[in-house]
């Protein structure tokens, strides 16, 4: 076992270079004795002792170099034989007075421990967070994607007939880019993931897979990692079907063997040989709405027909030529697309067509890319919070050093020596804060990177790697900057005279205090800001749970069921898949059981075009509507509510006539007058010549489900029988708990002869969660930071009160020894800081105001300046700071006058 | 040139480096003063006594080759030299007639 790579990358830098090796080599069998199990404990064991370490031995290079030559460990004992100069001590180089200011530093550091802790622990919760969030920005938003020449791939999407951004175009479309758009090197396509069904030894597996062009890969520059990629007639219709395997399936399913090129695959009834094998780690990575997971497990040869113009399912993926830019191979395959407009009318007619390239990367990150930049935002306010903290704590010393410095001064040390060693002093500060910061965000990525939602695209990419590292140490040098500044502007100006006069009790205390006073107010202002953001995320999670989905997810399991393929006539998969649901109907604790060909929330959905007046003569030339087919007892499964009509029987699947469901919206968009039932309409759907006439036999309430956010297209429901599938979900309702019936369905299915295996068991419910997945995981991190944000404040509050609490002992005693009341020393220190909120409020409320439309696309039923987030959150505020001068302020009142008279 | 005395850490690092047969690494030092002296030091300090004793003189040290397993890793061994164990011997000899006749007194 080896620790973690970030703490070894510290050792190694911070290590002498004979020690490096073994110190690391015994450090990791040392964690393997006390850790045996490995975990987070070990890696956090070791993140103390790579500190430790780095600590120990950089204090002991500088002691080292310090004692000079002669001594042991110098330079110039090493080189022996060499005799050495001793140079007076004045004429020392300006690196040396700064390696001695810098051990002065740390041993001045060491001598308060307390307060050291305080500011690294402070300036670690505020790094910390910094380095996980950069780790996500970094391998989501910055890392190049891990294909050849990345930044000249781009994805094609199209707007067409009212679908706007569609990632799909059609098969003779990708051939004509290919031969006729000059600035475009080459267009590769890759079709939807689908299930498909492999049988070894008697053992079936439901894997993924996705159809490509046999060019993709090459022009993506990833090879097979065994055997070959796909060849150039394997893409023409009809042309052999073979088949690439992922390293995960070769792996699990072959062992791992060499020889798996040349067998046969058994898939979905039919062999098929394996050319090759995939490399480890190979993903394609496509955008929101390509459908199209990353981890395929079986790649099949594409093979496109010139003639299929009309079907725009396909994700094309083009590489832009040298020399070109996207935006310029986009206005040519605009170009293209005007002049197939006019080569083809009949099948784009009235499409509106029209295609856009989008640069891979950032069509990939878009959807995610707004959250992890809030929660930069988030994490760049709790370190300017944490360096505030951290200004404040020092000033306080500083005030206390007051005496010390002046002393020195008086003696001759240079102003511009004592601003140097303040400014050390921030800086190592800073440093191991950088170091346990650097721990913290390790452990806060590793659970991050457990609990988030499925929906980030490139987890994989997420490392803390060199440029995290990199970044932790800018923050920290920033931080070191940011928090050092003040206290060493102060140490400049520090006024030797009075200080020793005065003995150091009041000095420049006025000008100290309102420093102090100042930090206070913006850390009251920053986390007001933050506050809001997690406020308006709590208000918008909130909102999302309230919202009527038009169908109830209680109860339903959901269970895909494909049939064995290929040889079945519809009536005969009718047949099978009519008794299935009979039989599952009548097992205990089964309510109500239907099916559909799209489980709703599930990311996927089918456009229709529709007409009321008949004009739909080809596809694309009506208003668009979802489509599914769904069994009969669908709609009572999943709770949708029939509004008018009736509900589909057996019947309408043994007759086969174009009877469908439609839902309100629709209804009301086609017959306003509320008199759908019975009405006949065209719908085209997949081919344009392919428009059936249908009958309106019911009306449902509408469902959520393509988005839980909003309505996004009418729905029209068709009876199971007219659709070609025999890769059904079934959807059944229980009894209490849904889980219990899983079981008893699969037996079912067995029994009746499916002949594949039912697979992707899930809760509705886990798609409502899943919907709203992303959102809850922002709000757990937005929160985390606020808690962090607020406990940063109140401990600055806190700390500033107590100060001034201990600076006005004496008064305090003067004022309760002329009768004054403990409730009015409460109450004079309570009012200090409600003052410094009251300021402090306002200035986060405006800020807040000026970030909020960065955080509007998230945001959902809530408005971006909600007014129940800015006024609640002003009041969690006051409370912390009447609750955290509350503290020393009742400890001040409770002085015995006496005491504090003669002390101070 | 009075030498400086050792350290604390220094003595048991020596110590334990010789009850361990005068051949041994830094992962049984550190258990051996947890186990014998009933005192948890710092790994760092330990390794950075090692360091400053190997540069006395008072212990050699060397690079053993990896262990003969898989995965095996190569490690710094160290050995007292006459030297360390004349310094030792200095020390004990200096601290015992410290205590000599301070028996009484310790046990009024």
């Amino acid at each position: 076992m080896r620790g973690p790579p970030p703490a070894r990358w510290l050792l190694e830098r911070v290590l002498p270079p004979d020690e490096r090796v073994g110190v690391v080599n015994e450090l990791d069998e040392a964690m393997d004795a006390a850790f045996p199990e490995g975990g987070w404990r070990a890696g956090l064991w070791y993140w103390g002792q790579a500190t430790s370490f780095a600590l120990g031995f950089a204090v002991e290079r500088l002691r080292e170099r310090a004692a000079g030559p002669g001594s042991p460990g110098s330079r110039h004992e090493e080189r022996e034989g060499r005799p050495s100069v001793r140079r007076p001590r004045r004429r020392e180089g300006w690196m040396a007075g700064l390696r001695r200011d810098l051990v002065f530093a740390v041993r001045t550091l060491l001598k308060r421990p307390a307060f050291t802790a305080a500011v690294v622990a402070t300036l670690a919760l505020g790094i910390g967070p910094n380095t996980a969030i950069f780790s996500v920005v970094n391998g989501v938003l910055l890392r190049p994607l891990p294909y050849a020449s990345p930044e000249s791939l781009a994805l094609v999407r199209i707007d067409l007939s009212g679908l706007e951004q569609h990632p799909g175009i059609a098969q003779a479309e990708v051939l004509d880019f290919r031969a006729r758009a000059e600035l475009l090197e080459d267009v590769g396509a890759v079709s939807r993931e689908f299930t498909a069904s492999l049988t070894a030894e008697g053992r079936m597996e439901a894997v993924l897979a996705a159809n490509v062009t046999p060019n993709l890969f090459p022009m993506l520059g990833v090879s097979p990692s065994l055997g070959r990629s796909f060849t150039a007639e394997e893409e023409v219709p009809d042309g052999p079907r073979v088949a690439l395997i992922s390293h995960g399936l070769w792996e699990r399913r072959f062992g791992g063997a060499p020889d798996v090129v040349g067998q046969d695959l058994e898939m979905n009834g039919t062999r098929v040989p394996i050319v090759g094998v995939m490399p480890e780690g190979f993903q394609l990575l496509l955008g929101p709405g390509t459908s199209l997971s990353p981890n395929i497990d079986l790649w099949l040869p594409m093979q496109l027909d010139p003639e299929f113009r009309d079907f725009w399912a396909f994700r094309a993926i083009a590489r832009v030529e040298d020399g070109a830019t996207i935006a310029q191979a986009e206005a040519e395959i605009q170009s293209i697309g005007a002049r197939l407009v006019e080569e083809y009318p009949d099948e784009y007619a009235n499409s509106d067509i029209r295609f856009y390239l989008h640069p891979l990367h950032s069509d990939l990150v878009q959807s995610a890319r707004p959250a992890i930049l809030t929660l930069l935002g988030a994490v760049t306010l709790v370190l300017l919070i944490a360096c505030t903290n951290a200004a404040g704590l020092l000033v306080a010393r500083m005030k206390a050093r007051e005496k010390e410095i002046a002393v020195r001064a008086a003696l001759g040390a240079g102003r511009s020596r004592i601003v140097r060693e303040v400014l050390l002093e921030s800086l190592v500060l800073a440093f191991v804060a950088g170091a346990a910061g650097l721990g913290l965000g390790w452990l806060g990525l590793e659970t991050l990177l457990a609990f988030q939602p499925g929906s980030l695209p490139r987890v994989d990419d997420i490392v803390l790697d060199r440029q995290v590292l990199l970044f932790t140490l800018g923050a920290a040098s920033l931080a070191a900057f940011l928090f050092g500044m003040i206290p060493a502007w102060q140490a400049s100006k520090a006024d030797v005279q009075s200080a020793l006069r005065e003995g150091g009790r009041r000095g420049s205390g006025g000008v100290r205090v309102r420093t102090r006073n100042a930090l206070v107010v913006a850390q009251v202002a920053f986390s007001v800001m933050l506050l809001i953001g997690a406020g308006l995320l709590i208000r918008t999670f909130n909102e999302l749970r309230q919202v009527d989905l038009g169908f109830d997810p209680e109860h339903v399991v959901t269970l895909r069921a494909p049939l064995n393929g290929g040889e079945l006539e519809p009536e005969e998969r009718w047949g099978i898949y009519k008794q299935l649901l009979d039989e599952v109907r009548t097992l205990p604790n089964v309510a109500a059981a239907g099916g559909t060909s799209i489980i709703p929330l599930s990311n996927q959905g089918m456009m229709a075009s529709y007409s009321t007046d008949g004009s739909l003569d080809t596809n694309w030339n009506g208003s668009s509507a979802d489509y599914r087919w769904v069994f009969p007892g669908y709609f009572a499964t999943m709770g949708v509510e029939l509004v008018a009509g009736r509900t589909f029987d057996a019947g309408d699947n043994d007759e086969l006539v174009g009877r469908v469901i439609v839902d309100e919206t629709l209804a009301w968009q086609a017959w306003p007058n509320g008199d759908a039932i019975g009405q006949h309409f065209t719908i085209g759907m997949g081919s344009a010549l392919d428009t059936t006439l249908v009958e309106v036999v019911g009306v449902v309430s509408h469902s959520r489900i393509l988005d839980v956010r909003r309505e996004v297209r009418p729905q029209i429901y068709l009876p199971y029988r007219t659709g070609p599938g025999g890769n059904m979900w079934l959807t059944v309702r229980a009894e209490g708990d849904a889980s219990q019936v899983v079981a008893s369905v699969r037996r079912v299915a067995e029994a009746v002869g499916t002949g594949r295996p039912v697979h992707s068991v899930r809760s509705m419910e886990s798609y409502v969660e899943e919907a709203m997945a992303g959102t809850r995981f922002t709000l757990l991190l937005m929160g985390t930071l606020a808690g962090i944000a607020l406990l940063l404040s109140g401990v600055g509050i806190y700390s500033v009160i107590a100060y001034l609490v201990r600076e006005r002992a004496h008064d305090t005693g003067v004022r309760l020894a002329l009768g004054a009341q403990r409730v009015d020393i409460i109450r004079m220190n309570v009012k200090e800081g409600l003052a410094m909120a009251a300021l402090g409020v306002p200035l986060g409320l405006g800020g807040a105001v000026g970030l909020s439309r960065f955080l509007e696309s998230q945001l959902f039923g809530v408005d971006a300046t909600d007014p129940v987030t800015y006024v609640g959150i002003p009041l969690v505020l006051v409370a912390l700071a009447i609750l955290a001068s509350y503290i020393p302020a009742s400890q001040a009142s409770k002085l015995d006058p006496a005491t504090a008279l003669r002390d101070a | 040139m009075a030498r400086k005395s050792l350290g604390d850490i220094e003595q048991l690092v020596l110590l334990s480096i010789l009850r361990l047969g005068n051949e041994t690494y830094g992962v049984p030092i550190v258990e051996e003063i947890e186990s014998c002296a009933g005192r948890s030091v710092p790994r760092a300090a330990v390794y950075i006594a090692l360091r400053r004793l190997r540069q006395k003189g008072l212990v050699s040290s060397w690079m053993s080759e990896p262990d003969p397993v898989p995965g095996g890793k190569a490690k710094r061994f160290f050995k007292v030299e006459p030297e360390g164990i004349e310094k030792l011997a200095e020390q004990r000899s200096a601290l015992l007639s410290m205590w000599e006749g301070l028996q009484p007194t310790l046990d009024r």
